[in-house]
């Protein structure tokens, strides 16, 4: 690579390291912050490096999210279930129980099924994810890919940088929709509420903005999960006993990190619609 | 050839090579002694770029590797055959996938050169060239050095470094992978290191010895002078004090 490449391939990474960098100075929670931004950073850029990895992308893809499936279908059908069952009660006390369907597809949308798909993934893949990699590291696999011409960021990273982000919207888009039906299916057997009734009542709520409130989220929380577990593996030290550690602290990590996030996105959407609102009535 | 001048390595705050000077030769086995946490591996892997040297000058074939970047160690690494101490083989490949990883890297090698050069490379540290559909987990540890080994091989080095090479094996195949490695250094005349706390391998692999020791190379000879020497360093070595190795 010329000079003149090397410098602007550079010149883009450096929001990314001076962010990273700020963070590193103040105490290890920070540091540990400012490495993953740092790390974030190197992935992105890597992936547009040649070659790709096509096939060990299909690879992980197939690990991440066909693997993933059966578990996202169970639990998005009894979460669904839950929620409608749930709302069911608390209406039937107003007797608004046409509202059923729109109430708990919309907090199945916003909330509860990127949360969680997006926990429920971590659980799986980001622990698989971070126990791979770290096995990897101090079993010197990692320093063989380098010495074997390959960089390891490009060859074992990216593709499950990408295959996490990707998977997590799919899943979390095929998560709602199972959750969507458990809940109309507990509120016909239970509540005895016909299907057309219960997606009547969707129809009447923001469902379209939900469901953008909830597609956004998920690819956060994507890029949140890809970058915690692959970053959680690759800096794994200390042996066996260091990569028990790195999957403990992946799972409490990105769990924390998704419950705050989301926290965030709620109170920032919230904000919105109280901005809205208000411009309107100024209207 | 490859050359150490001054090298230093610290950890943590703690020295580990303390101004290391030495000078490998074209075509010779150069051994490394010394005990658990000496530097031995740390001097190797300084070589391909996976330890960079606090200070100093290493030289290969008059290139100076010290203050290179991560993207300027590629050409030095297609120079070195690196050999693990474990063997480090991808769980997630077969034999001949792994062994054809780097020749996959170089981008520009067709398939039946993979093929041949795999299926040869294996024949080098006698295995069966019927292993290559079997996975890591399939093969015994001594199968999955020599599947390490052939994955080095098959790059066709020009130096091979080897770290530990008979670490965890039993003597009776640590004597087969040390005949193999003096059969592969002399067929490929290649220009060796080997890391070790083994004074059996050195007996039947070195060409020249030296036991690094605080720091340094406390000791640089032939295997005569070695075994003749009376320094602390080199007794120690000689009265089996030294961790673990197959005494001579």
């Amino acid at each position: 690579m010329s000079p003149v490449l090397k410098f602007l391939d550079r010149l883009w990474q450096l929001p990314f390291l001076l962010v990273g960098y700020l963070f590193t100075w103040f105490g290890p929670f920070l540091r540990e912050l400012g490495g993953m931004v740092i790390f974030f950073g190197m992935v992105i850029r890597s992936m547009f490096r040649r070659p790709f990895e096509w096939g060990e992308l299909v690879i992980q893809l197939y690990q991440v999210g066909v693997k993933s499936v059966p578990i996202v279908i169970i639990a998005g059908l009894f979460v669904g279930a839950i929620v409608g069952l749930q709302f069911e009660y608390a209406l039937g006390l107003f007797r608004a129980n046409q509202y059923l369907g729109g109430i708990a597809t919309s907090g199945l949308l916003r909330e509860v099924g990127p949360v969680l798909v997006s926990v429920m993934v971590a659980g799986r893949v980001g622990a698989y994810i971070t126990a791979e990699l770290g096995t990897m590291k101090v079993t010197e696999q990692i320093d063989a890919v380098r010495c074997l011409g390959a960089n390891p960021i490009q060859f074992l990273i990216v593709p499950r940088f990408i295959a996490v982000t990707v998977m997590i919207f799919v899943l979390t888009i095929l998560g709602l929709i199972i959750a969507t039906m458990g809940g109309a299916l507990a509120a016909y057997i239970l509540a005895d509420m016909g299907v057309s009734k219960y997606f009547a009542g969707i129809r009447s709520l923001d469902a379209a903005w939900a469901l953008f409130n909830g597609m956004a989220k998920a690819v956060l929380f994507g890029l949140l999960l890809s970058t915690i577990s692959c970053y959680k593996g690759i800096m794994t030290e200390g042996g066996t006993e260091g990569v028990g550690k790195a999957v403990n602290s992946c799972l409490v990590t990105s769990s924390l990190a998704i419950f705050i996030v989301d926290y965030i996105i709620a109170g920032l959407s919230s904000l919105t619609f109280q901005v809205a609102e208000s411009l309107l009535e100024f209207g | 050839m490859i050359e150490y001048k001054g090298v230093m390595k610290s950890f943590g705050g703690q020295t580990v090579l303390d101004g290391v000077d030495l000078a490998v030769k074209e075509g010779e086995t150069f051994f490394v002694l010394g005990k658990t946490g000496a530097g031995k591996t740390v001097m190797i892997r300084m070589l391909v770029g996976l330890i960079r040297p606090d200070g100093g000058s290493i030289r290969m074939d008059g290139e100076e590797l010290a203050g290179r970047e991560e993207e300027d160690f590629q050409s030095i690494r297609r120079k070195c055959g690196m050999v693990f101490q474990l063997p480090t083989l991808f769980d997630s490949y077969s034999v001949f996938e792994n062994v054809a990883f780097g020749l996959r890297r170089l981008g520009d090698v067709e398939e039946d050169e993979i093929f041949e050069r795999v299926a040869e490379s294996l024949r080098r540290v006698e295995l069966d060239p019927e292993i290559s559909e079997r996975m890591p987990d399939e093969l015994s540890f001594g199968e999955q050095k020599r599947v390490g080994l052939a994955r080095t091989l098959v790059m066709n080095p020009k130096y091979l470094l080897y770290d530990e090479p008979t670490t965890g094996l039993d003597p009776f195949t640590a004597g087969k992978i040390d005949g193999l490695i003096k059969h592969l250094n002399e067929s490929m005349n290649a220009t060796s290191i080997v890391v070790s706390h083994d004074l059996m391998s050195m007996k039947n692999l070195a060409d020249r010895v030296g036991v690094l020791w605080d720091g340094k190379f406390s000791f640089v000879g032939s295997v005569p002078e070695f075994m003749e020497a009376t320094s602390e360093s080199v007794l120690e070595f000689k009265k089996g004090l030294a961790e673990g190795g197959r005494k001579a």
